[in-house]
């Protein structure tokens, strides 16, 4: 695992409330005592994961009032489940971020949301343009090391990542949208996965 | 859907981007699959550095909720593995779910009639001597089979080798789905079946667990404009969770 700081030194509110832990071991260490019933290291949990998982549903859902529901409700399940987490199988980030992600996909996946989603999405246009997302993540030497990863990708890679992972479509809506062949969405948002990965310097 | 197709929808599973009937079949690979769990382990991790690009503080108040939220909840317990066979622990899971689905008499009862029909009940054998021995009495469901106005509609499920098949007798009032390749059901999810009624989808019975079945549908048939087999909470919904895993059209 790569060192990297969770949430980025000045900015946001949830850095200066308290100092978060720097390294993915003691995110697995508050999960451990989360297990136990400890609500203050829930808590300090939430402090050093919020602007990252927040941000990221917020992205996916796009309401803000939806956004806050479902970042609440990915933390109960972050809570309840915290025993269940096995370092053996990924970070303690990776792990939080992946339940905050389902919990995104499956709102906007939900017809009501979509329906209301839709009317935003078609008022702003196709497809978020991703030099947004580029643009926010020039703020810290982290997010740049990611910004020259995604750089390194296809146009039509960081396309299909970009609707799959940000916009909670499945790869053959992702397929569909960017008009590429069967079969082909899956295996674009694949190689871009990897690409990213190994660029990245990431382990398992 | 081969091997080689399911280790390529590990970056797609890995970021959500499959749909329930997917998911449930990459879980199933995953389970004998060492090198794809590995692989989607790595994948989610390099998906959690994009969320570094869209950094954004909730409200305070949501802090406040969320640290109300988990006082009154207590964490679950890690899994263990109990010394129990795995029979007696399925046993015991089953009996867990079926207690806290709801309602437990409706689904008990559609779960008891599918389960009859599936095995075509108990009075009659498939390998008896057969028809014209009057001992044997035809179940509904071979009745529909067995029907001179008896209509087959096929339609694939997902991607893969799935199908469904509907039998329909119109002189009846009943029709029969049967099953083929269905994967499993994603974990705490069922099957459910529904009949087109006018504008309105009615819950018509359930698909028991297994990957071939032959459940006869609730409800009149006979005035139904189609079928449709949706994924819903154990249990059931009122209504159909959309999309769904299939339709079929009785036209």
């Amino acid at each position: 695992m790569v060192h990297m700081t969770l949430v980025p030194d000045g900015e946001t509110a949830a850095g200066e409330r308290a100092s978060p832990p720097s390294a993915a071991a003691e995110l697995a260490g508050l999960l451990r005592s989360c297990a136990l019933g400890d609500e203050a290291a829930f808590a300090t949990l939430y402090d050093a994961t919020a602007a990252r998982l927040f941000g990221l549903v917020l992205r996916t859902v796009r309401d803000r009032a939806q956004a806050e529901e479902v970042t609440q409700d990915a933390y109960l399940d972050i809570w309840r489940n915290c025993a269940r987490f096995d370092a053996d199988r990924g970070s303690a980030l990776s792990w939080i971020m992946t339940i905050g992600h389902r919990k995104a996909v499956d709102r906007v996946r939900s017809s009501e949301a979509a329906r209301r989603r839709d009317t935003t999405y078609e008022a702003q246009g196709q497809a978020t343009p991703f030099d947004q997302t580029v643009e926010q993540a020039h703020r810290n030497l982290d997010s740049q090391r990611v910004h020259r990863a995604l750089a390194t990708l296809t146009d039509t890679q960081r396309g299909a990542l970009e609707l799959a992972y940000f916009g909670g479509y499945t790869h053959r809506e992702v397929a569909a949208m960017l008009d590429l062949p069967l079969g082909t969405a899956k295996t674009r948002i694949r190689d871009a996965l990897i690409r990213l990965r190994d660029t990245l310097g990431l382990e398992t | 859907m081969s091997d080689e197709d399911l280790h390529g929808l590990s970056g797609a599973y890995a970021i959500d981007a499959v749909d329930d009937v997917e998911r449930a079949r990459f879980e199933a690979h995953l389970a004998g699959c060492p090198t794809c769990r590995d692989e989607v382990a790595s994948l989610r991790a390099a998906a959690t550095e994009l969320s570094l690009g869209t950094l954004s503080s909730p409200p305070p108040e949501l802090r406040a909720s969320v640290l109300r939220d988990i006082s009154s909840v207590r964490p679950l317990p890690p899994v263990v593995d109990p010394p129990a066979s795995l029979d007696t622990r399925r046993a015991e899971r089953e009996e867990r779910v079926a207690r806290a689905r709801r309602p437990p008499l409706r689904w008990l009862a559609g779960v008891a009639a599918a389960l009859v029909i599936a095995t075509g009940g108990v009075a009659w054998h498939p390998w008896s001597p057969g028809e014209g021995h009057g001992s044997v009495q035809l179940t509904a469901t071979q009745q529909v089979l067995r029907a001179k106005d008896a209509q087959r509609f096929e339609t694939k499920v997902g991607t893969g080798t799935a199908t469904a098949t509907v039998v329909r007798s119109a002189s009846l009032n009943k029709a029969v789905i049967l099953t083929a390749n269905l994967p499993a059901a994603p974990r705490g999810k069922v099957y459910e079946l529904w009949l087109r009624q006018g504008d309105a989808m009615v819950s018509a019975g359930f698909i028991p667990e297994g990957p071939s079945n032959t459940v006869l549908l609730q409800g009149n048939a006979a005035t139904a404009a189609g079928a449709g087999i949706t994924v819903e909470p154990a249990g059931g919904s009122a209504r159909p969770t959309l999309p769904p895993v299939a339709l079929i059209a009785f036209a």
